[in-house]
This record gives C-alpha cells, structure tokens and sequence, in this order.
C-alpha cells in the first residue's frame, strides 16, 4: 500500500472526503485488499480513541480479543440446582470452601449431566472481585483447547476438529438465522455472519 | 400567490413536516420502520463486517421481486464465501466443505420479526432505549439509536437507520461493559435504483434449488416433546418447527425477548454433537448430550444465555 493510498483511507475515516469522490475512494479502498482495510479498521480505532467513542472501539491487541472470547459470568444468576438444599446445612464458615469445592466438582455432582458436558462454574458463592469481572474460561475452557490445537486463536470459524459436526453447526445456524425471523439489528440481511467470518 | 406556488409551499411543508416527525419518533417506532425497510425495500451496496479483530468486506443485494425476497452475499475479502437466497432456498457456499449448503427457506408470510411478540412494555423490562443525534454514514444521514440491556441475558445495540428509509446503514452489538461484540457498517449503498437484478445471474440462482437435504422439510408440528424448564428473564417460544427422521423426531424451538433470539435444536446424537461451546463470529452455540439426544442452543446472545438455557432443556412429561 502506497502513501496515497494511506491518505485517502485516513481522510476517509475522517470524513473529509469530498462527496463525489467518496463512492470511489470506497470502492478503491474495498478494492486494495484486506491490508487496505485492516489500515481502515486501526485508523478508525485511533480516531474513536482519541473521541473517547469507548462503544463503538475496535479491539485489535491480543488482550482485549481474549477478553472478548470469554463472556462474563459473575453478574448472571445462576440456574437452580438439585444441590442447592444442602446450602443452609452448612456453616457461615465452611460456605467458601465448600463453593469453591463446588466450582471444581459440580459437574459430577449433578444429576443428568453427562461426562463431557461443559459447566459453568457457578460464582455466586464466591466472594467477587468489585473492580475485576470473573471470566467463564478463567480455567482454560474446552474452546480455548481446540483453538490451541488447531493454532488458529483469531479464527472467526466454529472452534472444532470434527468436520461432519462443523458442517451441521453451519446448517443449524444457517436454520437460525432463516427462521429466527428478521430484526435488522444484525445488518438488513440474516445471513450476513455466515458469508462474513472465514477461518484465517 | 399563485395555486402552482401554493402547492409547492404545501408539498415542501409536508415533506419538511414528515421529516421532522421522523426524527422525533421514538426508539421503538424505528425499530419498527427498520423492520419492514429490511424486508420491503430493494437495495445494493457494500459494507464492512467485524467480529473481534476480523473484518471482512461484503457485496450485497437485496430485491423483492413479486413480493418474495431475493439477496446475494459475497464476500470480497479472503476466500470466496456467497450465500445466495433465492425463493426456493437459502445456498451457502462455505469454504471446506467441498460442497454447497442447502437450507428450505422461511415461506415469505411466515418471516416476520420477533419484535412484532413483544409489547412495549415487555421490551422495556429488557432493554432501555434513546434515540442520539443524526449522523452521516455511507454519506447518507442517520438517526442513532442505542439499545441498553438492563441484564447479562442478552446484547445491546447501537444502530444507525437511514432517516429517510430506515434501513440500517451502522449497526454495533456490545455487552453489558460496553464492548463490542460485533458490527457492519455500510461504505456504499443505493436504495431502490438501479439495483443488479440477482436473478440474471442463472448460475447462482440455480444453486439456490431445494436439494435433498433441503427437502427433507420440516412437518407442521404438533406439540414439541421438549420444552426449556426455565428461560431467561424476557424470552419467550416464538416458533417450533419439528422433523420426522428415521432415527427419530428432529426439534427446533425458537425463542426471543423480541430483539435477541436463539435456536434449541434436540435431535438423536449420532456420535458427532457438540459438548461444550463453539462460536462462528458473533454466533455461539452451546452443546449437551441428554441420554440419547443431544441439545445445541445457538445464537447471537452471551454465552452465560446458551448455557442457562442448555442446562434447563428437558423431555416433556
């Protein structure tokens, strides 16, 4: 990418590209590439940065993307479980222990899950930070795995090894989109995301 | 004052009048309009999408050619990825999977949107809403709304809609923290003019054919013989769809707070369901195995949302 080229993407972003040149730098800009358009995205983030416009940020550093993968879980009321009548048997000051036990065990614990099965650790007991947000994969997490494995962290693909699993997951969200009826929220089309993420 | 000069003074009050009055709509009377733009009008252009750090180019058109929406999605970015919808089906081309996906598409009369379930002041319990100031993308003027939810179950948003059609030109999915999830915006974009008319281009129109997965549809249901014990604060069952297969019924349960939805899907396991989590941009999906079957729940939601809603996903008795 040329120095031009860096020019007119920056006077793009800042909206000073005159109004009958801007359907072409656009098309220009779509047309010079990912690198172009990865320009595009950093020059954005620094603009908004500098605007203080924190909703509308694009993260690019290693830190924040993990922080986006992993969904927090602290402020979520945890679903009721069959071990919940055993809570008042216990004392105020076994209660820690025992709900940090809990957070490790509770998937054999509870009737119905199935080796395998994924469990959110349940938080509520624990005492939670007020300035630091827990994380759900604050252990690493069966996702985090698979994309270690398959060494793609950035990937936008469903994170699995089992071709014939990711082809149904693609035809099931295929069918959610279809017939999840339309919003718009997500862009004026349902099947946006689908053309959209590759893995890379 | 002549009777041509009168009635362009009226013409251009009514016309500054219904400007003024879309500008002063409230929150959910965009939300509305943006429903039906999406789906009524024909339009064409280019746009960016980001998830994370990724951000792609796309081409898209969208037509509604005797009232049964037509759309083409191209990817301009990486390596080749279309979907074509088409008003047989809905083909996707994906890389790595060596072939097409074929999906029967929603019937026209039955695409309606989850926000036409939900009372004002349903949606109220869930979501806070304002309209900011106008701003301009894809050189065009925008009213900006935000969407705050009031909990972790579900998304915000903070959209940009064309004053003048409503489309959404910008739109940001963020969390409860204010981060973004994910977001498209419009570069370029013609409304209702000269838009390429998709069903020109045969061969893509002839890959969006019902084919024999596609076909195996799914029957008119009954009652589902699953059900969610305890749904999250706001969603409700919007759609079941139920398919007859020979290892047993496949299930589809559809719920929604109005705004956010997400898929249940109860089949037979055959040996290559999901345990644990997945994701696909900003979808995630969120699997377990319940005796015979398998449970996957999908959608654009936080995933503490698929796991509440998986691990409460049990036979009806």
């Amino acid at each position: 990418m040329n120095k031009i080229e860096g020019e007119q993407i920056s006077a793009l972003v800042d909206g000073e590209v005159e109004p009958e040149a801007f359907r072409n730098t656009v098309s220009r800009l779509l047309d010079a590439g990912p690198e172009a358009l990865d320009t595009y995205g950093r020059y954005r983030l620094i603009g908004e940065l500098l605007r203080d416009e924190s909703a509308q940020v694009v993260h690019v550093s290693d830190d924040v993307r993990s922080a986006l993968r992993d969904e927090p879980t602290v402020f979520v009321p945890p679903p009721p479980s069959p071990w919940r009548w055993w809570k008042p048997v216990a004392g105020v000051a076994v209660a820690a222990s025992v709900a940090t036990a809990a957070v490790v065990i509770a998937p054999q614990m509870i009737p119905g899950l199935q080796p395998g099965t994924q469990m959110i650790p349940v938080m509520t007991d624990v005492p939670r930070p007020q300035a630091i947000p827990q994380l759900v994969a604050s252990q690493p997490s069966r996702l985090d795995n698979a994309i270690s494995r398959s060494g793609s962290p950035g990937s936008s693909r469903w994170h699995t090894l089992d071709p014939k699993l990711e082809e149904r997951l693609n035809r099931l969200i295929i069918e959610h989109h279809e017939y999840a009826g339309r919003t718009g929220l997500h862009g004026p089309v349902p099947h946006l995301g689908v053309a959209s993420y590759e893995a890379r | 004052m002549r009777h041509a000069e009168r009635l362009w003074v009226a013409v251009a009050g009514l016309i500054a009048a219904t400007a003024a009055q879309a500008l002063h709509a409230s929150p959910l009377a965009w939300l509305d309009r943006m429903n039906d733009a999406v789906r009524q009008l024909d339009y064409e252009g280019r746009l960016v999408v980001q998830s994370g750090d990724k951000l792609d180019a796309i081409y898209l058109v969208h037509r509604v050619v005797d009232g049964i929406e037509k759309e083409r999605i191209v990817s301009l970015t990486g390596e080749p990825r279309e979907v074509i919808r088409s008003d047989e089906a809905v083909a996707c081309l994906i890389p790595g999977q060596g072939r097409h996906i074929n999906v029967g598409r929603n019937p026209a009369n039955q695409s309606i949107s989850p926000l036409k379930g939900v009372s004002a002041a349903q949606l109220a319990q869930s979501y806070r809403m304002q309209t900011l100031t106008p701003e301009i993308v894809a050189g065009r003027k925008a009213q900006q709304i935000v969407i705050e939810p009031r909990d972790d179950f579900r998304y915000g948003y903070r959209l940009f809609v064309d004053i003048h059609t409503a489309l959404p030109l910008r739109s940001i999915m963020f969390d409860k923290s204010r981060r973004p999830v994910s977001q498209m915006m419009f570069t370029e974009i013609r409304i209702n003019e000269a838009i390429t008319p998709i069903e020109h281009d045969l061969s893509a129109m002839q890959l969006a054919r019902i084919d024999d997965d596609a076909r195996t549809a799914y029957e008119r249901p009954t009652e589902p013989a699953w059900r969610v014990a305890d749904l999250p604060p706001g969603f409700q069952l919007n759609a079941f769809r139920k398919r007859a297969a020979a290892d047993g019924d496949a299930e589809h349960l559809i719920f929604s707070d109005g705004l956010a939805t997400l898929s249940v899907y109860i089949q037979r396991t055959d040996g290559h369901g999901l345990s644990g989590e997945s994701r696909f941009g900003a979808a995630k999906a969120v699997g377990r195995i319940i005796g015979e079957h398998e449970v996957i729940v999908m959608g654009e939601v936080p995933l503490a949302t698929l796991h509440w809603v998986a691990q409460h996903v049990e036979p009806v008795r």
